[in-house]
């Protein structure tokens, strides 16, 4: 190791600079788009995608580089991945009640199930992940459960981040009692509720230099 | 157990006929059962065969080899077609599946298309990739 890698790790180790790739990962409807978005209007001024309330708007990955989250003296280089979202199911008669002609709502499922492999296959190039949960719906689901353990498998550092805190039914203290053992962000993309409080963790946990 | 000829119908009780052909007829199909078809059914079984599994006849074998040429490419591009579909098990009624070898080969991804829905296996995605 020369004299400069030893002087950037040490700074590092300080002011936890770093250039991470980060994904948001969640179930469809969770609000990824709108949370990248929203991250990358807070710090870039710019959108990475389009959001919409038909489920699996989002079918390929959409990527903003050198997005720069700043806490205090640390700050964050990040490349923000927003993910198709993961279904266990998807079935193009879900699509037709939003207007969607037959054909359309066909494309559109076999686009999103490729979207699904995709997302999955994308973990591999990332340093950490931002999943994201609708806190109005019941957290136990399969695909929850599944990411999580395939994220704690890998060891890769992620966030849970409660979505829709300003909605009605919303429960984002369910959410943190059924994982303890992870860090939950409660916020609204939308809104732009406790977006602090996720830069702070994000800066905080993606920062840190990996084993 | 009989082995009978679907070509002539005549029965074999000896199965060596099997290999060789129909002494009477030179048939290369045989149906093992213990009672006799009638003409009909036989028919309608040797249709199925010849339609599915055409033996590659010719008269040299320049044409023998054609004819491997162009069923091999007939395969190739069966394949490539399969190779679009995102689904790896295709349910086209209950007990009739088209099942799409190199996606599932090469991806290890169980996914199943029935009535126009995708039915993701979750694991079979994110597998060997810890």
């Amino acid at each position: 190791m020369g004299i400069f890698d030893k002087l950037s790790g040490w700074l590092l180790s300080i002011f936890g600079k770093r250039h991470v790739a980060i994904g948001i990962y969640g179930p469809p409807n969770a609000g990824k788009t709108t949370l990248a978005n929203r991250i990358a209007m807070d710090w870039a001024g710019d959108v990475v995608g389009e959001s919409s309330e038909v489920p699996h708007e989002t079918r390929k990955i959409q990527k903003k580089d050198r997005i720069v989250i700043k806490q205090g003296k640390a700050s964050l280089t990040i490349d923000l991945v927003d993910t198709p979202g993961i279904a266990t199911k998807i079935d193009y008669h879900d699509f037709l009640e939003y207007g969607l002609d037959e054909e359309e709502a066909k494309k559109r499922a076999k686009e999103a199930t490729e979207g699904v492999i995709e997302a999955i296959k994308w973990l591999d190039n990332l340093d950490g992940v931002i999943l994201l949960m609708d806190s109005t719906k019941n957290p136990f689901t399969q695909v929850n459960i599944t990411i999580l353990g395939n994220l704690e498998a890998r060891e890769l550092p992620f966030i849970i981040a409660a979505n829709k805190i300003d909605l009605n039914g919303s429960t984002p203290a369910t959410l943190k009692s059924a994982f303890p053992k992870h860090e939950v962000v409660p916020i609204s993309a939308l809104n732009g509720v406790n977006m602090d409080l996720l830069y702070e963790a994000m800066v905080r946990k993606f920062g840190k230099k990996r084993k | 157990m009989p082995h009978q000829c679907l070509k002539c119908g005549k029965i074999y009780e000896d199965s060596r006929y099997v290999l060789e052909g129909c002494p009477e007829c030179g048939g290369k199909a045989f149906y093992y059962t213990k009672k006799p078809l009638g003409e009909r059914e036989r028919k309608k079984l040797l249709e199925k065969i010849e339609k599915e599994e055409a033996p590659i006849q010719g008269d040299n074998m320049e044409e023998i080899l054609q004819e491997i040429k162009r069923r091999k490419e007939e395969a190739i591009r069966e394949a490539e077609k399969l190779k679009e579909k995102v689904e790896s098990i295709s349910v086209r009624e209950v007990g009739e599946y088209e099942i799409n070898v190199g996606r599932l080969a090469e991806e290890g991804a169980i996914i199943i298309y029935k009535d126009g829905a995708y039915f993701i296996y979750l694991p079979s995605l994110f597998q060997g990739k810890k």
